[in-house]
Parts: structure tokens; sequence; C-alpha cells
């Protein structure tokens, strides 16, 4: 299938993963049916095996399951999947890695986790320390520890951020391919959490994993130019899913309003209410717009790292904002889980902090002001 | 302005918050040296898009094609405008 977000072949297309998102992403092995109806492979190129739908194509479909089932987690981890690992991948990667590993991660059979966040340096992975040592047989010996691995429980592939030089370098980083099955690599515990239930977080040990000189993404001293990659096309498309979960709690809270009666008047009628209710459509139109204007963007070749920043910072923004009215207009039901209000406003809080935080976004798009 | 200063001038821009006052020249080390760091970096990138009106693939911001202003200018040398 190469096809673009305009074409009926792709409306059918999508009208079948909605259908499959209603009634199977709740299921567990809905990572792998997934994959069965093509979700995986649509944004990669169609030289390398895959749809060539491109970027807006794989957000309308994100946004679609995240609407349909009305989890996040399942499309917050099958976006880390598809933006931090599998895309890398697909730039970055030799003839021989795309062999290796860039069918089974579009068939759902290799889950993929990027493992750069460590415990002393969050946003700023220039100064990680997770060391890979060349040795004289040309293999990798890899030593270090990682932690916020979004997958990294279940994952059979791991983008290992690491330093190969001394010093805070933009040189200094390279980026490796590393199979779960690798001896010395170590996952740990699930880290439990409260937003984004479903999407696995994890920590990765590595205590002297030696891998072959092939599995290096992006030669050594790419990991800056890798990083980026995955930063900028993530950043722009990670809250793809928020869309859909805004738009099925407008739906309900539109059906709240209208249905539940305080004072002997519905909800409905309160201007106050329905002002809120204007305030969450004009989030989601806003997060909206921005976002596939983005897609397009990246589709034509045109996306820089400011426009990328601007777009997270946009829908964690509107869906923050998003949730604070839609909490006002259920009031005391907000704290009931069955409204999924508390669940909603937590992944909106992650949201800022999850691919760089909202004070990072804000730095990369003063720097492309020239502040 | 020629491209050549124009380069020269870009990078010099970018880099003041990192180190200020630094003159730089063709072949001092911007990237071991730690005069350009990753935000500038993507400064100078976005700069030169801009104005250059190139294109430059994240898989081409390698340490080689930015390490001096010299690397930069050869690199720049090798877009199709």
């Amino acid at each position: 299938m190469t096809v673009t977000a305009d074409s009926s072949e792709y409306t059918s297309w999508l009208a079948g993963l909605r259908s499959w998102a209603r009634r199977d992403a709740d299921q567990p092995d809905a990572w792998r049916t997934a994959a069965a109806q093509g979700l995986l492979s649509l944004p990669v190129p169609d030289h390398l095996g895959g749809a060539g739908a491109g970027y807006e194509a794989t957000c309308r479909a994100m946004e679609a399951i995240a609407e349909e089932s009305g989890g996040s987690g399942l499309p917050f981890a099958i976006s880390a999947h598809l933006w931090a690992c599998q895309e890398p991948l697909a730039a970055f990667g030799t003839a021989g890695q795309h062999a290796a590993y860039l069918d089974g991660m579009m068939s759902g059979e290799l889950v993929g986790a990027f493992a750069a966040t460590e415990y002393d340096a969050g946003s700023d992975l220039l100064s990680l320390k997770t060391a890979a040592k060349q040795t004289d047989t040309g293999s990798w010996c890899l030593t270090g520890s990682k932690t916020f691995v979004t997958n990294g429980p279940v994952a059979d592939l791991f983008l290992v951020l690491a330093r190969t030089a001394e010093g805070s370098s933009l040189a200094a980083l390279s980026a490796f391919l590393v199979p779960r099955s690798a001896p010395g690599l170590t996952i740990g515990p699930d880290m439990n959490k409260s937003a984004l239930p479903g999407a696995r977080l994890g920590t990765v040990q590595l205590d002297e994993v030696v891998i072959p000189a092939q599995a290096c993404l992006g030669g050594a001293g790419g990991g800056f130019a890798v990083l980026m990659h995955a930063m900028r096309v993530e950043r722009a498309f990670i809250l793809a899913p928020a869309l859909g979960l805004m738009a099925r709690a407008l739906r309900q809270a539109v059906e709240h309003a209208r249905t539940r009666s305080q004072g002997g008047s519905l909800l409905a009628e309160y201007d106050t209410i329905r002002a809120r209710i204007v305030r969450m459509h004009l989030s989601l139109t806003t997060a909206r717009e921005t976002l596939y204007t983005t897609a397009r963007r990246a589709d034509a070749g045109t996306l820089d790292h400011p426009r990328s920043s601007l777009t997270k910072l946009r829908l964690s923004s509107e869906f923050g904002a998003f949730c604070a009215e839609l909490s006002d207009v259920y009031g005391g039901y907000a704290l009931l889980p069955e409204t999924g209000v508390a669940q909603l406003t937590a992944d909106a809080v992650a949201s800022r902090y999850y691919s760089g935080t909202s004070d990072m976004q804000i730095k990369i798009i003063a720097e492309g002001l020239g502040l | 302005m020629t491209e050549q200063d124009f380069v020269l001038t870009t990078v010099q821009d970018a880099v003041q918050d990192v180190a200020p006052g630094v003159e730089l020249t063709d072949d001092m080390p911007l990237i071991a040296a730690g005069i350009i760091d990753s935000l500038s970096l993507l400064k100078v990138v976005s700069r030169l898009e801009h104005d250059l009106g190139v294109r430059i693939r994240d898989t081409e911001i390698l340490p080689r094609n930015f390490e001096t202003i010299g690397a930069i200018r050869a690199f720049l040398a090798t877009k199709a405008r």
C-alpha cells in the first residue's frame, strides 16, 4: 500500500482501523493485531518495504486509535516504537541493519524502545554517562544504565545512546542497536506511574554488553544526529493520540451536559458550562490544526526543530487547558474513575515532560527565533 | 557579503552564548572544543537552511560536516542549490 492521507484507499483503510480499535485495542495481543492492520509500516518509505503513506496519514491513524479505544497507553507505546526507534533505524540504518530489524519492527514481531534518558541526565542528553568502548576486534562494549525507557519491559530491540568519547561534545555520542537477548543487558521492573496506563515504562542496565561493530547506527560520533532526528519527529507527532482522546472526551462532555440536570435545568443550559465546552472545542481545533500543518510540512520535507518543538508545546498546552475545562464541566464527578477525567488530566500532565520538557521546547523555539 | 563570510558570521552569531568573544578561524575545532553546543548547532543548521536555501538532512548533521568553519563550507559546497 503506497497511499496518502487524502486518498480514498487510505480512507477505507482508516475505517477498518477504527473498527479494529473499537473492538480489539484493549486485547492483550493488540500490538500484533495493530501491526497486522499495517499500522506500523505506514510511515516507512516504500523502498524500505513500508507503505510510504507519510506522517499525516500515520498521525490520523494514531488519532483514530485513541479516539475509538479511549486508551492512551497503546497509542503512546506504538508512537515511541514508531518515532524514536523505527524512524531513526529507517533513516540511518545500513542495508544490513534494515534487513536485521526493520521488517520485524513493521510486522510487530519486534517491539522497539529508545534508551536515552539517564538518572542524572534528563533533557540534557549530551551529559549522559553510558559508555561504549570499541575493542581490538571492532566490536563495542556498553556499560551504563537507562531510565524512563518507554516499552522497556517488553522491547525486543533497544536503540541505546552512549558516549564513545570523553567530554560533553556533540561528537561524543553514538547510537547502538542492542537486542534484548544481548548478554549483560538487564531489564528492570515496570516503573509504576499514574499516566498512560498500558504503556510499559522501565529501566535498562547494561553491564559490559558486547555487540558487533555493525550494531552502531549512524556511525561512531553520529549519535547526536540520530538523537536529533528521533526527537524532531517524535516531538512533532507523539501527541497525535491526544487529539483522539480529546475528541472522545468532548463528545462525552456534550452528552453529559445535555443529560444531567442541576437546579432544575440541564447543564447545557448554563452559560458557564457552554463556555467551558466551547473552549474545549477551541483547544482541540487549535491543537489539530497545528499538528496536521506540521505533518504536511514533514511530508514535504520541511519540518525543522523549532516547528517540531512548537507543535509539542502547542499540543501539550491545549491538552492541559482542555482537561482543566473538562474537569469543571464534571465538577465533583471528575474525581470518579468512570468519567475518565482524572486519567486524561494525568496524561496531559505527562505530556509536558516526555520527549523533552515544555521548558526545553521553549528553549529550542527561542533559539529558532534568533534569541 | 560573500558566502564565505556568511558562513563565518552565521557560526559566530550562533556561538555567542557558549563562547562569547571568541574570534573564529577557518580551522578552529568547533565541536571538539565545545564552542558549538547542541542548540547552537541547530541554530547554525536552521540559519544556513533559511538564508542559503539549502536542505540539510538530520543524517548530515555529523561532526565531520560541522567540525570547523572550513568543514561547513566544504559541506555546503556539496549541496545542490
